[in-house]
């Protein structure tokens, strides 16, 4: 077991810039697996802002339409024009946005003159900014409108307006529905993990395979009163082990993190499964890549590449449910695809049945198609290299 | 018979690396394969390791054919490569002790000639140091003990000291010796014909894949015509006296740069004194005067028309 145990010393010398790697990683992961539960939470207060519209200039048509803009989703109060009561108001956080129409912006306005409406806003809030934009968004639409096609009224630009957001209102919304209602949070750690195993592994498995293939370490082996098969055999050995205590340990942490959430969630075994599958996955695509790549300094940069790009094209940091068709046809032919499809199936799980599994075990089924079709590849490309040698 | 080769043919494509090339090496013999670079003697080294297929020719080691599971043959070979070749991630003892391992399973008896084979090689204060951190001499030393620390029967260097300096040389040289004393057979690659002559007790002179010449240095040196060299410093030697000196006897050349006359001379005695009278008859003043026996260099050279290292 000689080649078993340097294998591991080898692990051991490439195990600084694993780690690294390690924290990096999941440092990002719990970054963005906290920032899409606060995405969700934002994304629903935003919704619903309580602000006041003080309108110096009179009940214009213009305005008319903007205040009904506003009011879409937020709350409208109804407040005095009177600074102190306003500055109260602001301060007991009665409203967190006050717009201040001052006399003669809506002729102005029509006029194409450049104006801007005053806002009073908690200082540093979200809830200010994207007030801001749902302004800026309706007076932009509205000076379009205005100068594509001068002979509106001041009647007919408004509707125009109107018509025109409501149409991206409901795709927003629509969003925001697919993206958070009633997942797990574990299952973005889930969906992450599959960067971090690939990226990982790819680095670490290539890196000692590259290390027992360099030429001269071969010819060496090969001298002694040893199999090659038995060389082989260790070093997969040794590999098997590797991704075993990588999943385990990535699995170990969302216990950590997750624990009784996860614990008590029907679907565990099929994500157990699922991470399974493409830690199998990620070795191949290891094995595939050290057979290819000859420097060491292509690796790092290679790796990269395939983790990265593998994880962005099949959903692991974009919901697949925003991507284009036409990406996920592509991404279809990628294993990571299967593997976020599987993960989201199971994180929106009502009831485990059969009718609701199956998919799920054939997307983990898939993903060991994967992993033999890059291991034959991989062997074959090997084995082409061997009889070219002699 | 320790290693027998018989006419062995290597093809790279179109390139003849070895072209009918047989070896006998003996029990207990340090020997040389000598060639300038590109003659092939990796190729032969590694067809006799069942490394390389080759095209035609019959190998045996210890008396058996040798093949790519031959592992009882194998058991019984060290081999210190051209290339250094050791693990990075791993220290001197621990990459001793893996080699070492793929022939000794035994533990304890593995720890001892680890521990010998650091020592013999003089490595003791770089046990846990990583080959990034040795000098060239030392990696090369570190490269030997890996081939050597199982003891084995046979021990094939490939160009064990390129690129070292003359101390570290000079001391690996030295250990090769040792091993050979303490009963291994020694097959040693090397263009440097100082080398060669310095350890080796039988030689095989090749250049493009064939043997060109075997035997024991005097043997070899004796198979040529050419015998000493003489060198004389002098100034103002003139064309007549150059062709004079060419027509002394036992003299086959002579050359002259403005400042130093070399006169080669075949067998024969007394060739400086005769070509020094000559000189002193012609009142030409000289310096320095040398004269030195062939080399296998010269051997080289009237075998194929050129310098071992050119
Ligand atoms: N893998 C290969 N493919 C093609 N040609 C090769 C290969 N290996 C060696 N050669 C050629 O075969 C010839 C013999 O090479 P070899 O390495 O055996 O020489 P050598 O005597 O060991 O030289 P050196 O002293 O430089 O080590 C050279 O001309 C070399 O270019
Ligand atoms: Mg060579």
């Amino acid at each position: 077991m000689q080649v078993f145990k340097a294998f591991f010393k080898v692990l051991r010398a490439s195990f600084p810039s694993t780690v690294v790697y390690l924290a990096v990683f999941i440092g990002i992961s719990l970054i963005f697996s906290g920032n899409v539960m606060n995405n969700a939470v934002d994304g629903f207060t935003v919704e619903s802002v309580d602000l006041a519209v003080i309108n110096r200039d009179g009940d214009t048509p213009l305005l008319r339409g903007l205040t009904d803009y506003l009011s879409e989703g937020n709350h409208l109060v109804d407040l005095p024009d009177d600074s102190e009561r306003l500055q109260d108001a602001l301060f007991y956080r009665e409203v967190s946005y006050i717009v201040l129409v001052e006399g003669g912006f809506t002729d102005r306005f029509l006029a194409g003159e450049s104006v801007t409406l005053d806002a009073v806003k908690v200082p540093d809030s979200t809830t200010g900014y994207y007030c801001d934009q749902l302004i800026e968004k309706y007076l932009s639409t509205a000076r379009l409108y205005r100068e594509a096609n001068p002979g509106l009224t001041e009647e007919q630009l408004t509707a125009a307006v109107a018509e025109d957001l409501a149409i991206e209102t409901s795709v927003t919304l629509k969003e925001y529905d697919v993206n958070t209602q009633g997942t797990p949070n574990f299952v973005y750690y889930y969906q992450y993990m599959a960067y971090v195993l690939i990226a990982m592994m790819i680095l670490t498995i290539c890196t000692i395979l590259m290390v027992f293939n360099q030429p001269d370490l071969r010819r060496r082996n090969l001298c002694a009163p040893l199999p090659l098969r038995s060389v082989n055999a260790q070093v997969t050995l040794g590999c098997a082990i590797f991704t075993v205590a990588c999943w385990a340990m990535l699995i170990g942490l969302s216990f950590l993190l997750y624990g009784k959430a996860l614990l008590s969630f029907a679907g565990l075994p099929m994500l157990l499964a699922n991470t399974f599958a493409f830690a199998l996955v990620s070795l191949s695509i290891g094995f595939l890549v050290s057979s290819l790549v000859k420097s060491f300094t292509v690796l790092s940069a290679i790796s990269n590449v395939v983790s990265l790009g593998l994880c962005f094209i099949s959903g692991v940091f974009v919901p697949q449910a925003i991507m284009s068709p036409g990406v996920l046809t592509a991404a279809s032919f990628l294993p990571a695809y299967w593997y976020v499809k599987a993960n989201n199936a199971i994180g929106s799980l009502a009831v485990l049945t059969s009718e609701t599994t199956g998919p799920i075990w054939t997307s983990i089924l898939i993903q060991l198609g994967f992993a033999a079709a890059f291991f034959s590849v991989a062997l074959f490309i090997t084995k082409q290299r061997r009889v070219g040698n002699n | 018979m320790v290693i027998n080769v018989q006419n062995l043919v290597k093809r790279y494509g179109n390139l003849l690396a070895l072209d009918h090339f047989s070896l006998q090496i003996e029990e207990g013999e340090v020997f040389g394969l000598l060639g300038p670079n590109g003659s092939g003697k990796t190729t032969a080294i590694n067809c006799i390791l069942s490394l390389l297929k080759y095209d035609k020719g019959t190998i045996e080691i210890f008396g058996k054919p040798m093949r790519p599971d031959a592992y009882s043959i194998k058991q019984d070979i060290g081999i210190v490569m051209q290339n250094v070749a050791v693990f990075q991630e791993l220290s001197v003892q621990e990459n001793i002790d893996y080699f070492c391992g793929l022939y000794v399973k035994d533990r304890q008896k593995r720890r001892e000639l680890v521990e010998e084979a650091i020592e013999f090689v003089g490595l003791q204060d770089f046990r846990k140091f990583h080959p990034k951190k040795l000098s060239g001499g030392l990696l090369r030393r570190l490269n030997i003990a890996c081939g050597i620390a199982h003891k084995p029967r046979l021990i094939i260097l490939d160009e064990p000291t390129v690129a070292v300096d003359p101390q570290s040389r000079n001391s690996i040289l030295e250990g090769i010796l040792k091993l050979n004393q303490q009963g291994a057979t020694i097959v040693y690659t090397s263009h440097y014909m100082e080398e060669v002559e310095q350890i080796c007790s039988r030689i095989v002179i090749m250049d493009k894949g064939k043997t060109l010449a075997t035997g024991t240095k005097e043997q070899l040196k004796g198979m040529i015509k050419g015998g000493e060299t003489l060198t004389v410093e002098l100034f103002g030697l003139k064309e007549e006296q150059l062709e004079a000196i060419r027509r002394l006897p036992h003299v086959t050349g002579a050359e002259y740069d403005g400042t130093r006359l070399t006169v080669h001379c075949s067998g024969g005695a007394h060739n400086l004194i005769r070509l020094l009278d000559y000189l002193r008859g012609q009142e030409l003043s000289f310096g320095r005067v040398y004269a030195e026996p062939p080399t296998l260099n010269d051997v080289f050279l009237e075998i194929t028309g050129k310098h071992l290292r050119d």
